[in-house]
């Protein structure tokens, strides 16, 4: 009896002494803190509020180095692997390396020249274009079959290089925490490693299924038309796609399905192009438009 | 200060209380959930390993098949079957060449000059 009474005993003090460390711990140290703070002059009060915000801005720069350009690459090379592999090049060598020079003139005008731009084109009608992390844009045979001048080649292919610049997708996998921030050893980053095909997995799961936040989209728009424009085309030759874009979404969804689900709406990212144009006062006529060297380097598609 | 000071001592208090009954449970709490995972983990993927392949096959029979397959789910999905498509050497052969693929300057400076085109950089978001 003795033993059963000590273990009842025990049991009934043992949850209100719980109930007082959880309160405590939860409590207690935000009760001091603040208790400190109070007790201090004003000035230190301010600057202390100033160290919590450098802290934070500390933090938002820290999640957007954990990756660095060597794992992005290592990345992206993975994410590319798996996308010839699925749609096949689309082999025209010709029509490549014109895709090539086009992508490589708005890519001299991104802001970030850490990684170089690669440019390949995917057997598929399916009109879309794509960049993988690490700079590996790909470009679809249906979209080039449904354009109609060299300046919306620049332009589409110039959002695409807006995304690698701003580093849309590798910020997008680490909000969603689909990749393993910690993991550095370089044997992770080795082709074809169990990590990196989990990574290259998860990337396209979310780009192809889900695509990026709209706000990254609209950013990459705006930084299209930047480089685009710098480059010398018109810059609302992406605007121009994206109405063509409309017309074949109608006419097919199965060709527009892709795009569509991965981006916001064509008629208000062109409405957003449109006011960005006017607002930098760009001048579109005059500006390079190409048709004739689109026409003879795609065979007049 | 007094409030810090009762809130120190009771916190003391507690902690030299030794190991309670709720703290155990949580710890087998989460012993069982790490149980749970295991067994997840050793649980087959849906469609197993080469599930997305087949898609793959039937999808590249034609262009129309394609389409069709594509637009019956609206592509939803697509982008786990391509992610858990096996890449051979011959794939990573034709990733390697278009990291190479690079036009040379003589090509681009001719490419730019024909279509007056800007040569020099402009730095981005100017």
């Amino acid at each position: 009896m003795k033993p059963e009474g000590r273990t009842q005993k025990a049991e009934g003090s043992h949850l209100p002494r719980s109930v007082i460390i959880s309160v405590l711990l939860l409590f207690g140290p935000c009760l001091i803190a603040a208790e400190a703070v109070a007790q201090l002059p004003g000035g230190i009060r301010d600057r202390l509020g100033r160290v919590g915000d450098i802290a934070k801005k500390g933090k938002d720069t820290a999640d957007s180095t954990q990756i660095t350009t060597e794992q992005e690459v290592a990345i992206g090379r993975e994410v590319a692997a798996k996308m010839v592999a699925y749609f096949k090049v689309y082999e025209n060598p010709k029509l490549a390396a014109y895709v090539r020079r086009v992508g490589e003139t708005v890519a001299m005008q991104s802001e970030r020249q850490d990684v170089a731009c690669h440019f390949e084109l995917l057997d598929t009608p399916v009109v879309n274009a794509f960049a993988a992390p690490g700079g590996f844009v790909f470009v679809t045979r249906g979209l080039i079959e449904n354009i109609g001048s060299e300046a919306e080649l620049a332009g589409v292919l110039a959002h695409e290089v807006g995304h690698v610049a701003a580093r849309h997708v590798v910020r997008a996998l680490q909000r969603g925490k689909l990749i393993q921030t910690g993991v550095q050893e370089a044997r992770a980053y080795m082709p074809g490693s169990q990590y990196l095909d989990g990574v290259a997995g998860a990337v396209l799961e979310r780009m192809i299924d889900r695509g990026l936040d709209p706000g990254d989209e609209y950013d990459a728009d705006q930084r299209g038309v930047l480089y685009a424009y710098n480059a010398g085309y018109r810059p609302d030759g992406l605007g121009m796609f994206l109405e063509t874009f409309e017309k074949i979404r109608a006419q097919s969804e199965a060709k527009a399905s892709w795009l569509s689900r991965t981006h916001p709406p064509a008629p208000e990212r062109i409405q957003r192009m449109a006011e960005l144009i006017v607002k930098r006062a760009m001048d579109i006529e005059g500006r390079a438009l190409l048709q004739e060297r689109f026409k003879a380097a795609t065979g007049g598609k | 200060m007094k409030a810090t000071m009762v809130l120190a001592c009771l916190l003391a208090a507690a902690i030299a209380g030794g190991p309670t009954p709720a703290r155990q449970t949580q710890q087998e709490q989460k012993q069982e959930k790490e149980k749970g995972k295991k067994k997840a983990e050793e649980k087959p993927a849906e469609g197993g390993l080469f599930g997305g392949v087949k898609a793959v096959t039937s999808m590249k029979k034609s262009e129309e098949t394609e389409l069709t397959a594509s637009a019956g789910a609206k592509g939803v999905g697509e982008g786990k079957a391509i992610g858990k498509v096996p890449v051979t050497q011959a794939d990573r052969d034709k990733v390697a060449r278009m990291a190479s693929a690079m036009p040379s300057p003589a090509e681009m400076k001719t490419f730019l000059e024909q279509g007056k085109l800007a040569t020099e950089r402009k730095g981005g978001r100017q």
